[in-house]
């Protein structure tokens, strides 16, 4: 390649017209970028109704949403991937508790990676939740292609009002997504 | 294709060309210096004082000059046991998006004249040039080294995005007509034959995340408007990698070019001198092997929003993907651009003194001169953001009529001291000549800003 030629043909320039003091170029291969890199994740304002079966009528104690998603966007990303924290903000204002779960899939749907549930007690409206998830230990993580979130209540004799509007479960979330790589 | 890989490579040249040496268009020694066949290329008005010459092919003139602005090689490689990436930040932080690296190297295959009359002198020859420059994207870099989790609210530009490489050889003709003893004047015409050119400029957009309020963060890329192009770098979508095709193409290539020089002498007396060229004002078409990109727009992230209506079941990601390509889309093509050549202007005024001499002339007549001159030079050179300029004050002294010595000072973008000194000499029809800047670094030239040398040897016939 033309650059691999003519880096020498000036280094040796340099040298042979130079004096320097002791150089060493190949510390340059030790250089270590570990951006980290904040970014939204998934968000929802749920109300009572959403409980309830939309054709039968009957009230839901579980529903479940999914998405694509990758972590990055190339394998070469992928491959510098070192760790993911997640973090969340929930205000429930409703007086049940609720379960929430979230689920990393791969494009077979099988499971990637398998946050911690979270539990959101009832009127809770300042509930921060946080959870690393290490590479390293979990390496199936960078396979994954979607993202599942199921959400329970809790207590299955809990009686919800579709009528209400003004009863919410509010669920922000972020990640933040740490790469390690050398040049 | 542009992969990802291969943008990689890209990348790590440029940076590597930033790290470890930057080259200007300044020749401040040679410019005007012992009536050289060489100044016919920084001024086709140079007097000229021979019937023919010749230069020895490849070695008649070599010219690269070594310079960074705001840090120098010993900042990152000097073998002191600190962390490299202690050093790279702090380099980081001293540079600023207005530093710049140059390259210039120029290599004479060719180059040769003679007199067609009394009046005029008609010069021609071949040179292959490499020549860039890249601005430091400070933002860019810091996303890349550091990522956006520490800079929320900080809008990353993109418009620091500004590089130019250009690997071309250009076939030159020129012209210089005495018209009296008090003026010269010349023009050179140039066909630019490009190898490779890698371009980015006059880019726009920021990139920023702030707290949100429906989400934690929204992102947002505003004003979005970014062009790169390549010519020679890939073909039948494969990357390039032969040093021969590269070559090859710099002799009548695909993608061609025309420029111009002009140039002139003026004696104001015996003993003042003014001279003033513009340099390679010109462009080239650039048609084949050619690869270009463009990303416009403006685009608001908040993550994934879930709406738990089975009624509308869709794939969010799927939804914002496409949302993303139709307010953000990347557009390849390979339609032919015109790059500009970077025109370069040089003046100078020169006061000639001391002893009186004669030298021998071609039409076998003597032409006075004076041992001693002092004088300054202005140099500038258009650039992808701004002008660039050099003032150089000079000494020159003419030991013999064949041995003429010349010191340069020079101020620049890269440092307020810089001493040059060269030297010409004739020995029977050979002559030698060769010059160095920034002398007071030569003991440790990893600590220097800027360094460059010119050399070569003609054979010149006086008679």
């Amino acid at each position: 390649m033309i650059i691999k030629k003519i880096l020498p043909l000036i280094f040796s320039f340099f040298i042979i017209f130079s004096c320097t003091d002791n150089l060493y170029f190949s510390q340059i291969e030790d250089y270590r970028a570990t951006p980290e890199f904040t970014v939204a994740f998934i968000s929802f304002t749920l109300l009572p109704f959403q409980f309830f079966n939309e054709i039968t009528g009957n009230q839901k104690f579980e529903i479940i949403e999914k998405s694509s998603f990758v972590l990055a966007e190339t394998e070469l990303l992928i491959n510098k991937l070192v760790k993911i924290d997640f973090n969340a903000e929930i205000i429930n204002e409703f007086n049940n508790d609720f379960t929430i779960q979230l689920i990393f899939l791969d494009s077979n749907n099988l499971l990637t990676f398998n946050f911690q549930d979270i539990t959101v007690s009832a009127s809770d409206t300042n509930f921060n939740f946080s959870e690393t998830a290490e590479v390293n230990f979990n390496p199936e993580i960078k396979n994954t292609y979607k993202v599942k979130m199921v959400i329970t209540i809790n207590d299955p004799s809990t009686v919800l009002d579709p009528f209400d509007l003004s009863t919410k479960l509010k669920f922000k979330s972020s990640l933040k997504i740490y790469f390690d790589s050398y040049l | 294709m542009i992969h990802t890989c291969k943008i990689k490579k890209i990348v790590f040249f440029l940076i590597i060309c930033e790290a470890v040496k930057s080259f200007s268009q300044n020749k401040q020694v040679l410019y005007n210096f012992a009536e050289l066949p060489q100044t016919l290329l920084l001024n086709p008005g140079s007097e000229t004082n021979y019937k023919f010459h010749i230069g020895f092919p490849l070695l008649s003139g070599f010219s690269t000059k070594l310079g960074i602005s705001n840090f120098v090689i010993s900042d990152l490689f000097l073998d002191d046991n600190r962390s490299i990436n202690d050093k790279v930040s702090e380099v980081l932080k001293n540079v600023s998006t207005k530093d710049y690296i140059e390259s210039n190297i120029q290599i004479e295959v060719l180059n040769a004249g003679f007199k067609l009359n009394n009046k005029n002198y008609f010069s021609f020859g071949f040179y292959e040039e490499l020549n860039g420059i890249i601005y430091a994207p400070k933002d860019i870099i810091t996303l890349y080294t550091e990522g956006n989790s520490a800079y929320l609210n900080k809008s990353f530009s993109l418009s620091q995005i500004s590089y130019k490489v250009d690997v071309l050889g250009v076939l030159h003709f020129g012209l210089t007509r005495k018209v009296s003893n008090k003026l010269t004047y010349g023009g050179r015409f140039k066909i630019y034959s490009s190898a490779l050119n890698i371009e980015s400029f006059n880019n726009s957009g920021t990139f920023t995340t702030v707290n949100g309020s429906n989400t934690i963060y929204t992102q947002y890329l505003d004003n979005i408007n970014i062009e790169s192009r390549t010519s020679g770098l890939y073909k039948d979508d494969e990357f390039v990698e032969s040093f021969k095709s590269y070559l090859d193409n710099t002799f009548f290539g695909s993608n061609l070019g025309v420029g111009f020089d002009i140039g002139f002498t003026y004696h104001l007396s015996d003993q003042i001198e003014f001279t003033g060229s513009i340099i390679d004002l010109g462009f080239i078409n650039h048609k084949k092997e050619v690869s270009t990109f463009s990303m416009k727009g403006d685009y608001v992230f908040e993550g994934i929003t879930f709406e738990y209506d089975p009624l509308n079941p869709y794939d969010y990601g799927v939804d914002i993907e496409e949302d993303f390509r139709k307010n953000f889309p990347l557009v390849e093509s390979e339609n032919s651009y015109i790059s500009w050549r970077p025109t370069k202007l040089n003046t100078s005024f020169k006061y000639s003194f001391g002893e009186r001499r004669s030298k021998y002339c071609y039409d076998d007549t003597f032409k006075d001169f004076y041992r001693n001159a002092i004088g300054f030079q202005l140099f500038s050179v258009v650039r992808l953001l701004t002008p660039q300029y050099a003032l150089t004050g000079f000494f020159e002294s003419s030991f013999t009529d064949k041995l003429h010595a010349k010191v340069t000072y020079t101020i620049d973008n890269y440092s307020f001291h810089n001493i040059g000194i060269g030297f010409s000499s004739q020995i029977g029809k050979v002559n030698f000549y060769g010059m160095i800047d920034n002398i007071t670094k030569l003991d440790d030239i990893a600590s220097s800003n800027s360094l460059s040398v010119q050399f070569g040897i003609n054979l010149i016939i006086f008679n």
